[in-house]
């Protein structure tokens, strides 16, 4: 897992910058089978985030 | 002629959209990821299964692609179903 | 250049006509959070990406964005197709009918025709993908205002996908955010 992280720019503290915005970087973990992938809109667990009405707004 | 074989398996489209979608997924991943080889493989063995996925689908029930090199006669690319037709 | 694949991304079926939500949903084809706009900006965006991750990423973006502009403008299609005019008339969709029958107009669902105001495309790289990160935040919350107002759950599925590719394009959006401070360091 190290190793991969730092052949990945990976925003730490002391690398940010004020006035910039960071999104942090995904790092592959494993994929779904390609039926789950479609059904869910993403081919990674750690990106599917669904609705979730009973939240506050703009909460993902 | 080709006019009498059924112009759609719902079925076998929807393994082609399951792995067409998986590709894409990879090819976003990989581009800014350039060098993650787990996922260059995995693009590569899906996108192997989706073109013959879409191989068997276009001998089978016609083209995907207006390209197809082994057209029948009479030109079918123009027939239904188009993809807004078609209850998947 | 750019070819057609003769089958949706995804599905894109409705459980029964509703020509008053075909005139809600249509803001997603041709208003100013859709897919249309989507897909003009990033395909804009591009040409003038000083990396290759960025231009590929835009690229491939941008072209899955016309994919969904198919799937919205096929759902638009589905809850009209076929329904009488007198129906219509009763309805929210009666304008659009009036001035264009059942056929997909790119508008908002207002009625508005699309515009290019929707979109931005600068040079400065930095400006054009915060510009895209906002877009993907606004098309997913349009896609869940969408959502908190039908429960036909065909309709649901497909708004469900679409939105899911918006949070995952925010995610490449802000990877190449990143590349491109490094290219700017460097």
């Amino acid at each position: 897992m190290d190793s991969k992280k730092q052949s990945y720019p990976c925003p730490g503290p002391d690398r940010m910058k004020l006035a910039h915005a960071y999104i942090p970087y995904q790092e592959f973990r494993e994929a779904y089978s390609p039926e789950q992938a479609l059904r869910r809109g993403t081919l990674f667990p750690e990106l599917w985030m669904p609705y979730q009405p009973g939240r506050v707004r703009g909460a993902y | 002629m080709a006019t009498n074989r059924p112009r759609v398996n719902t079925e076998l489209l929807q393994r082609i959209q399951q792995l067409n979608f998986a590709v894409l997924e990879t090819v976003l991943y990989l581009n800014t990821h350039p060098r993650c080889r787990e996922v260059l493989r995995l693009h590569n063995e899906l996108s192997r299964e989706y073109h013959e996925a879409i191989d068997e689908y276009q001998r089978r029930y016609g083209p995907l692609y207006a390209d197809y090199a082994d057209a029948d006669y009479p030109w079918q690319w123009k027939d239904s179903p188009w993809p807004w037709e078609i209850t998947y | 250049m750019w070819d057609y694949k003769k089958y949706l991304q995804y599905p894109a079926n409705v459980r029964r006509k509703d020509p008053d939500l075909a005139g809600l949903i249509v803001t997603q084809f041709g208003g100013p959070d859709g897919e249309l706009a989507a897909s003009l900006r990033y395909l804009s965006q591009m040409y003038s990406m000083p990396i290759p991750e960025a231009r590929a990423t835009l690229n491939n973006i941008g072209t899955e964005e016309l994919a969904h502009f198919e799937m919205v403008g096929t759902l638009v299609h589905k809850l009209v197709d076929g329904v009488p005019a007198d129906v219509l008339r009763q309805t929210r969709f009666a304008p659009h009918y009036a001035q264009w029958g059942r056929a997909n107009f790119p508008g908002d669902a207002f009625g508005n025709p699309f515009t290019a105001a929707y979109i931005a495309s600068h040079e400065d790289p930095i400006a054009s993908i915060t510009e895209d990160l906002a877009a993907e935040q606004k098309a997913r919350a349009v896609y869940e205002y969408l959502l908190d107002i039908t429960d036909d759950p065909s309709i649901i599925d497909t708004l469900s996908f679409l939105r899911e590719r918006e949070v995952v394009h925010f995610q490449r959006f802000g990877e190449v955010l990143d590349l491109l401070y490094d290219y700017q360091d460097n």
